[in-house]
């Protein structure tokens, strides 16, 4: 009568201690959540079973003073779960002598059963164990990582698809119109399994991206490379719809979340920064101005966008240009330099017809916010005022955890403001860039960049003074 | 006895207990915490540390720090010393598949370039170990390049940041340590981007190459008025700079003319007028007041948009006449004439990227060395005061791979040609080549170092004869009796996509008092297997020493051995140095040197 009242009471009590456990482990299947690895769904559920298991051993070794002398049949069923406990731990715990000795103890139970004062030893580790496994669950549960769906943040995942597992960034993860940003080499992705969409080159921005339509609350997305397909799980929540923007000046946004969530923030807060114009990006576009007058200038060629920020800055350069006596002049010339205030998008393009000629133009002056790989990498004769220097140590530690993280990524003046968390408050001062290959072309096409560099295989340095 | 077992819950035990499950737990969040340490093998050796700093034009304070470990020599012998200027691999080192001590993701973002100090002394128990390095501050991802080609006793060290922009200016007169003397920042240089190459004059200042185009795109203006357009940094057109012993810049000059060059000369935006400027060789000859530098490429290029334009690789050397050393002026800019190979790219033709140019040294003797990369052959003029100089080709590198491997088929194109130096007495021609070409089959990739016998081709004059116009000729040899003749090659092999790129010939002997004298003629040249990795070509980040015989066979020095692994070559691919466990390195410039006090 006791033994069959004490396992109702284990089988109601081991639930109910796993289950927060199960409730962090259970989602994603990666990330390595409390003291196990990931692993995808097998591996979640022989956790769940050798966290049910240790519930059980651990509860009937603890109740032994008040049970008493423990039947065959207990006995028996403790042994079935130690040995179901220590094989999961075996399995589904990637430090080996950890694993070792949670097995040890858990197959120790049963023979220490006939022992009380023995018997609560070994229950009260195994119990310690099960708890700081509970405890770990349940607080990434309560406080989730950057890996884990929230309704209306930027999702960043790890896909495992076969032996690869390329990172993909979801942004903004609201309901409608979303941007699916991958590495360099596209992978297909979609709401629907059969039908998958690579991702694609986008003007101005680093890796690949496709826009993909997500409703409100909880779906799937698939993400396919190499014959393999993989889900994953979005939360749209109930949260305002995407930007429309999206194909213009999403990357950028996407960087600046990208940025956030490298950071171990959430990138919710982190705002587009094409909405508004800073009031240090508007100095420095003032100080540029001021700059390019300086050198006997007497016109430039402005190029913007429909932005918020693009049509502030407009305003700004023809103001500063105003005061400077130097005239925004509506085409371009060979001796006119041109300022360039559009989203990465547009100035992609302009650089392009730089240097293909198709514009002319004595150098192009670029806008902070246009400081990304992308955009330096076309020889147009690229300067932009900065208030740091790329090849400072917090910039290449951004630019080091961005590439640990997102590993195609190149870093961004978006996504270093998001991820140091404030602008730089020092001088601005111009810098140049430009591509430094050494190499021709033919050799070039065998050669994958990396590294932490903010202008692979080329450099930005500085080329004046602070600008007043 | 012990053995009697309680009814109830021993009360009295409840903390012990609860301290075990506690330690339990405990040990569970210490497992969930516990990572590998990066780097977990390394750990900074004892050095003595000590720091020299200079603030620069741009209000930096820019430092060196030694850090200098003793070694086993104990007798006090006087030191001959090999300077590599080195940069950090970063964390991408180890994607390459030679690196063996690359730093993990974000934790080695970047750590400091440094210039390495090896016991280079023959016989010494330290014959090979890095006995200093002398870390740079602040600037990290220098892309440490070239410094001069020869040190003499009193000489500065002038070593280019590739990337940074930034020269820097080394005192060496207190081997092993390193001193700061002066920095050249970007913003000092506005005329010129992407530093290369430098040559030390008898009172110790120095011109220097500077390939890259100006600072900001527009009109620049040089220290004399000249003007000239440029299309931004790493454009077109580069510059001459002249400096003083600590690095001040006492002129910046155009390499480009005033006046359009050909119309071949390509840049992106293109330029107008057009120029070839991007100098990158730079070797001068006082007696003759004349300075030489030769053009490799707009290195400011981009793949498939606009399309590829071989013609943004350069053909051209110049010379300038420096009579008044602070007022050069551009005498004559000449294009190296094609030769006989048909190659599938412009850029493989033999003229094209020009990366070396070597002066001859006797005072009968006016000719001059160039180089390519891209075309890998030499070429020879054999007067530079010449207001229009010719030049010819004189020798393929084809002959020199089909020495050593004449089963194979050995084609040329882009192999990598570099490092090019005269001997002092003008008899002999060294040359390193990083790799066999993209369009050799079979074989390995091998890099080589092979010497010339240019004694006839120099003593002809302007008599001069040998051309190289046939196919033939390539793989051959020239046919005409003045023309060099290969006397040894050396194969390097690196299992790497890079290979041997600069060397320094070792321009000391010991004294029978023990001093070091300037020699004319080199028994040894130290080399490093290294390019710049932001190109294709890498390099396994050795740096070996060469042995050349009376009758310039060269070998490579089984002695001068890695102090960690104990095989031939210093490893710069290790997990520690003097200054910590930084992983590896990447080797570029070497020179050998001598302490004030040590040498005549």
């Amino acid at each position: 009568m006791r033994t069959a009242a004490l396992g109702a009471l284990l089988v109601a009590a081991a639930p109910a201690l796993a289950a927060p456990a199960f409730t962090a482990w259970a989602d994603g299947g990666h990330g390595g959540h409390g003291a196990v690895s990931g692993g995808g769904w097998p591996t979640t559920a022989i956790r769940v079973v050798a966290l049910l298991a240790t519930a059980v051993v651990a509860g009937a070794a603890l109740l032994r003073p008040r049970t008493g002398p423990p039947s065959r049949r207990l006995t028996a069923a403790v042994s079935v779960a130690a040995a179901v406990g220590a094989v999961g731990y075996l399995v589904a715990v990637d430090r080996v002598v950890l694993a070792l000795a949670l097995a040890a103890v858990a197959l120790a139970a049963p023979r220490l059963l006939p022992h009380p004062r023995r018997s609560v030893a070994v229950g009260t580790v195994l119990a310690g164990a099960l708890a700081a496994i509970v405890a770990s669950g349940s607080l990434t549960a309560a406080a989730p990582g950057p890996d884990r769906a929230v309704p209306g943040v930027p999702l960043l995942r790890d896909v495992a698809l076969g032996g690869a597992r390329p990172s993909i960034l979801v942004t903004p993860q609201r309901p409608g119109w979303n941007l699916v940003h991958a590495g360099d080499a596209p992978v297909s992705v979609g709401t629907s399994r059969d039908r998958l969409s690579a991702t694609e080159r986008l003007a101005g921005a680093p890796g690949t991206w496709r826009t993909v339509w997500l409703p409100s609350g909880r779906s799937t997305l698939y993400v396919g490379s190499g014959g393999r397909t993989a889900s994953v799980a979005v939360d749209t929540g109930r949260v305002q719809p995407a930007s429309p923007r999206l194909r213009t000046d999403g990357p950028e946004c996407a960087s600046a979340a990208l940025g956030a969530l490298v950071a171990g923030t959430r990138g919710a807060d982190v705002p587009c920064p094409a909405d508004r114009l800073d009031a240090a990006d508007a100095d420095a576009l003032r100080a540029t101005v001021a700059f390019i007058a300086g050198r006997r200038v007497r016109s430039v060629h402005l190029v913007g966008d429909g932005s918020p920020r693009s049509a502030a800055a407009e305003a700004v350069v023809r103001e500063a240009c105003a005061k400077a006596g130097v005239t925004v002049a509506a085409k371009a010339a060979a001796d006119r330099p041109v300022v360039v205030v559009a989203g990465w998008s547009g100035a992609d393009a302009t650089l392009r017809d730089l240097a293909r000629g198709a514009l002319r133009g004595q150098g192009a002056y670029l806008a902070p916010w246009l400081l990304t790989a992308p955009l330096l990498a076309v020889p147009a004769g690229q300067m932009l005022p900065l208030r740091f220097s790329p090849r400072d140590p917090e910039p290449l530690r951004y630019a080091a955890e961005l590439r640990s993280r997102f590993p195609d990524e190149t870093p961004s003046a978006a996504g270093f403001r998001a991820w140091r968390g404030a602008a730089d408050t020092g001088p601005a001062r111009l810098y140049s860039a430009s591509l430094v290959n050494l190499m021709p072309p033919a050799v070039l096409a065998q050669h994958p960049h990396s590294g932490t560099s903010w202008l692979p295989g080329g450099t930005i340095t500085v080329a004046t003074g602070p600008l007043r | 006895m012990a053995s009697i077992q309680p009814r109830s819950f021993p009360r009295r035990r409840t903390p012990a207990l609860a301290a075990l499950g506690a330690a339990a737990a405990g040990l569970l969040v210490a497992g969930v915490g516990f990572q590998p340490a990066a780097g977990a093998d390394a750990g900074a050796a004892d050095a003595a540390v000590s720091t020299s700093s200079f603030k620069g034009g741009d209000g930096t304070d820019y430092t060196v720090t030694n850090h200098i470990v003793r070694g086993k020599d104990a007798r006090g012998h006087r030191k001959e010393w090999l300077l590599v200027w080195t940069g950090d691999a970063g964390p991408e080192a180890g994607g390459k598949g030679h690196a063996a001590h690359g730093k993990t993701g974000a934790k080695g973002s970047a750590d400091p370039d440094f210039l390495a100090v090896i016991d280079a002394t023959r016989g010494s128990p330290d014959y090979g170990k890095v006995v200093n390095t002398a870390t740079l501050g602040p600037t990290l991802q220098n892309e440490p390049h070239h410094m001069q080609y020869v040190w003499h006793k009193g000489d500065k060290v002038f070593a280019g940041g590739l990337l940074s922009d930034t020269t820097y200016v080394f005192d060496v007169g207190q081997l092993p340590k390193i001193k700061l003397s002066g920095v050249v920042t970007p913003t000092d240089t506005p005329c010129g981007t992407v530093p290369d190459a430098f040559w030390t004059l008898k009172d110790g200042t120095a011109y220097g190459a500077y390939m890259g185009g100006p600072n900001v795109s527009g009109p620049c203006t040089y220290t004399h008025g000249e003007t000239r357009i440029g299309n931004g940094a790493g454009g077109t057109p580069g510059e001459v700079l002249r400096l003083d012993q600590n690095g001040k810049v006492r002129v910046e000059y155009p390499a480009a003319t005033k006046g359009p060059e050909a119309e071949t000369c390509h840049s992106i935006p293109q330029l107008d007028p057009p120029s070839c400027a991007n100098p990158h060789g730079i070797q001068a000859r006082e007696d003759l007041n004349r300075l030489i530098t030769s053009d490799f490429a707009e290195v400011r290029n981009l793949l498939g948009t606009p399309p590829a334009d071989f013609y943004i690789t350069r053909d051209t050397v110049r010379i300038y006449d420096i009579a008044k050393r602070d007022r050069p002026k551009l005498l004559s800019v000449s294009h190296l004439p094609d030769g006989p190979r048909k190659e599938p790219f412009g850029t493989y033709e033999e003229p094209r990227v020009v990366m070396e140019t070597t002066v001859t040294n006797e005072r009968r003797h006016r000719g001059a060395f160039a180089s390519t990369m891209g075309g890998a052959s030499i070429f020879y003029t054999p007067d530079i005061t010449d207001p229009k100089p010719k030049w010819r080709e004189v020798f393929d590198d084809t002959t020199a791979f089909t020495r050593l491997a004449p089963q194979l088929e050995n084609r040329v194109g882009m192999d990598g040609g570099a490092w090019l130096q005269t001997s002092a007495d003008d008899k002999y021609l060294y040359h390193t080549v990083m790799r066999r070409g993209d369009e050799s089959s079979g074989g390995k990739d091998t890099g080589m170092v092979y010497v010339l016998d240019i004694r006839k081709l120099v003593a002809s004059g302007k008599k001069t004869q040998c051309s190289i116009d046939t196919l033939d000729e390539t793989t051959r040899g020239g046919r005409e009796p003045d023309c060099p003749s290969l006397v040894s090659v050396l194969p390097i092999e690196d299992p790497t996509s890079g290979g041997p790129h600069w060397a320094a010939l070792d321009n000391f002997r010991p004294g029978y008092d023990g001093l070091y004298r300037e020699t004319r003629r080199p028994d040894r040249l130290a080399m490093a297997n290294y390019f710049v990795a932001a190109t294709p070509f890498d390099g396994d980040h050795r740096v070996c020493m060469v042995n050349i015989s009376p009758k310039q066979q060269l070998s490579l020095d089984q002695r001068f051995k890695d102090e960690r692994t104990g095989h031939p070559c210093v490893e710069f691919n290790r997990a520690e140095w003097p200054h910590g466990a930084t992983g590896d390195a990447r080797p570029h410039g070497v020179l050998f040197a001598v302490s004030d006090a040590d040498v005549r």
